[in-house]
């Protein structure tokens, strides 16, 4: 079936499943199938926010003064967010638009790839101002060996329900001849690759995000680059947003009640993504030995931040039904915490610092035994 | 100090953390939460006895029932007695 812009068909959008319906024709909101959509969409409207609010000029002058490595640690992972908001940015309006069946879901994707380009901008605002040339940042992007080995795992999902939904679109079910290969089309396997695309993404935007987002607490933490950390915590904030609306999509899939299909594809589906999550938290983990290949930083370390990934990557495993994978439990960045916060909450940084201190530090458990080796 | 009572079965008592969210994740339970934000909805519980004070506004993105909190904005002011739609679990390995 062909994609139209405005399907004429006199359809009842409540009855449709959330993708591969029936195309979308009257935006309307008055009503909805999943209201959650609905609500999101609200508020990341209320959340909107502009980069050129913060202001970065301390930020300048902390940058000249971090050693080499820190300048490694702290531009490589712009690089990688840069990177991550280029593919969200644009990926779930290519992917998810020509296929979704319902106007709540349809406008939530372009509010959420929307707020991804804000995002974006945020990093040109970053980089423009702690660097007299840009260009060295952003060219490297597609240079470094590190970055695209990460482009290549977070856009082969999206490509490949890309390409094959293409097909679906222009020539509908069965087998064809596309510049002399056969391709099959088959509903079943699209909705196969949809899930696994939408594992993907979460994946992206849960696990892979977070990683970076802990590198720039842990400066702030130091009183360091602290308007990138301002800039990094409203990122956050909607990252939030974004990471619970594809938790709603696999959830509602899961279920089936819109289409009893997409549960059993679910259910087949269920090692793949497991897999995806285990592979993303083993790149992640790759990654923390390149960022920290000439040194740590106060706070964090390759170590500590692989624990990190496999904490996050347990939490958010679970919150899609996935067993934990990992061992690590306990947040080893119990700090991260007060940056994900609201605004209205008033803590004095120097306070907030001491807290976490404690909270990572002191244990409970220690008695006079565990002094024994002491001898003076 | 306050005690924590959770689906009938674990109890503990409040040790001043930040909100109630930090408090259960100290005691090693597999809460689920996202934002830590007062609008995700993912650390809501169900409060069937006592009273919490805000810490935080509370703007779920889908709304409460009227003895639901997210126990992210909130902390005890008396001992407490909360549910969660799935049990939460002690984390051992």
């Amino acid at each position: 079936m062909a994609y139209t812009t405005f399907n004429k068909k006199d359809f009842n959008a409540l009855n449709e499943p959330m993708f591969f319906g029936e195309n979308v024709n009257v935006s309307r909101y008055d009503q909805q199938k999943h209201s959650v959509f609905e609500n999101l969409i609200e508020k990341q409207l209320s959340f909107f926010w502009r980069p050129e609010e913060v202001d970065l000029s301390s930020d300048r002058k902390d940058f000249q003064k971090l050693p080499e490595h820190e300048k490694h640690i702290f531009i490589s992972n712009l690089k990688y967010q840069t990177l991550l908001d280029s593919v969200q940015g644009r990926s779930p309006n290519v992917a998810f638009l020509p296929i979704v069946s319902i106007p709540e879901l349809e406008t939530w994707l372009e509010t959420w790839s929307f707020s991804e380009t804000i995002h974006s901008r945020s990093y040109t605002h970053i980089i423009r101002n702690i660097l007299p040339d840009p260009s060295v940042v952003f060219d490297d992007i597609v240079g470094n060996s590190e970055i695209i080995k990460r482009a290549a795992s977070v856009s082969q999902y999206y490509d490949d329900l890309i390409r094959m939904t293409g097909y679906y679109n222009l020539l509908g079910e069965g087998t064809h001849e596309v510049n002399g290969k056969k391709v099959r089309v088959d509903k079943r396997e699209l909705k196969k690759l949809l899930y696994l695309t939408v594992i993907s993404v979460n994946v992206l935007e849960a696990v892979r995000f977070y990683i970076s987002f802990a590198c720039s607490f842990a400066y702030a933490e130091r009183a360091l680059m602290e308007g990138n950390a301002k800039v990094i915590k409203l990122i956050a904030r909607d990252e939030a947003l974004h990471l619970m609306g594809t938790q709603e999509m696999i959830k509602i899939m899961k279920e089936g009640k819109d289409d009893p299909e997409m549960a059993e594809v679910a259910k087949e589906c269920e090692g793949q993504a497991y897999q995806i999550f285990i592979d993303a938290a083993e790149q992640e983990k790759e990654w923390a030995k390149y960022l920290f290949k000439d040194g740590s930083m106060i706070g964090l370390n390759a170590e500590i931040l692989s624990q990190y990934v496999e904490y996050i990557t347990n939490t958010r495993m679970r919150a899609i039904g996935l067993k934990n994978s990992f061992p690590t439990v306990t947040n080893p960045l119990p700090w991260m915490n007060s940056w994900l916060v609201s605004d209205s909450v008033q803590v004095a940084p120097q306070e907030a610092e001491i807290s976490s201190y404690l909270v990572g530090a002191i244990d409970n458990e220690v008695t006079e035994d565990d002094l024994n080796d002491f001898s003076l | 100090m306050h005690r924590i009572s959770i689906d009938n079965n674990i109890e503990f008592e409040y040790g001043l953390e930040f909100s109630l969210l930090d408090s259960i994740e100290a005691q090693a339970l597999d809460i689920d939460y996202n934002c830590r934000a007062g609008f995700c909805g993912s650390c809501k519980a169900t409060l069937n006895s006592g009273e919490v004070e805000l810490i935080q506004p509370q703007t779920p993105v889908c709304p409460l029932k009227d003895d639901e909190i997210l126990t992210c904005c909130c902390r005890p002011k008396t001992d407490l007695e909360l549910q969660f739609n799935s049990p939460l679990q002690k984390m051992n390995w």
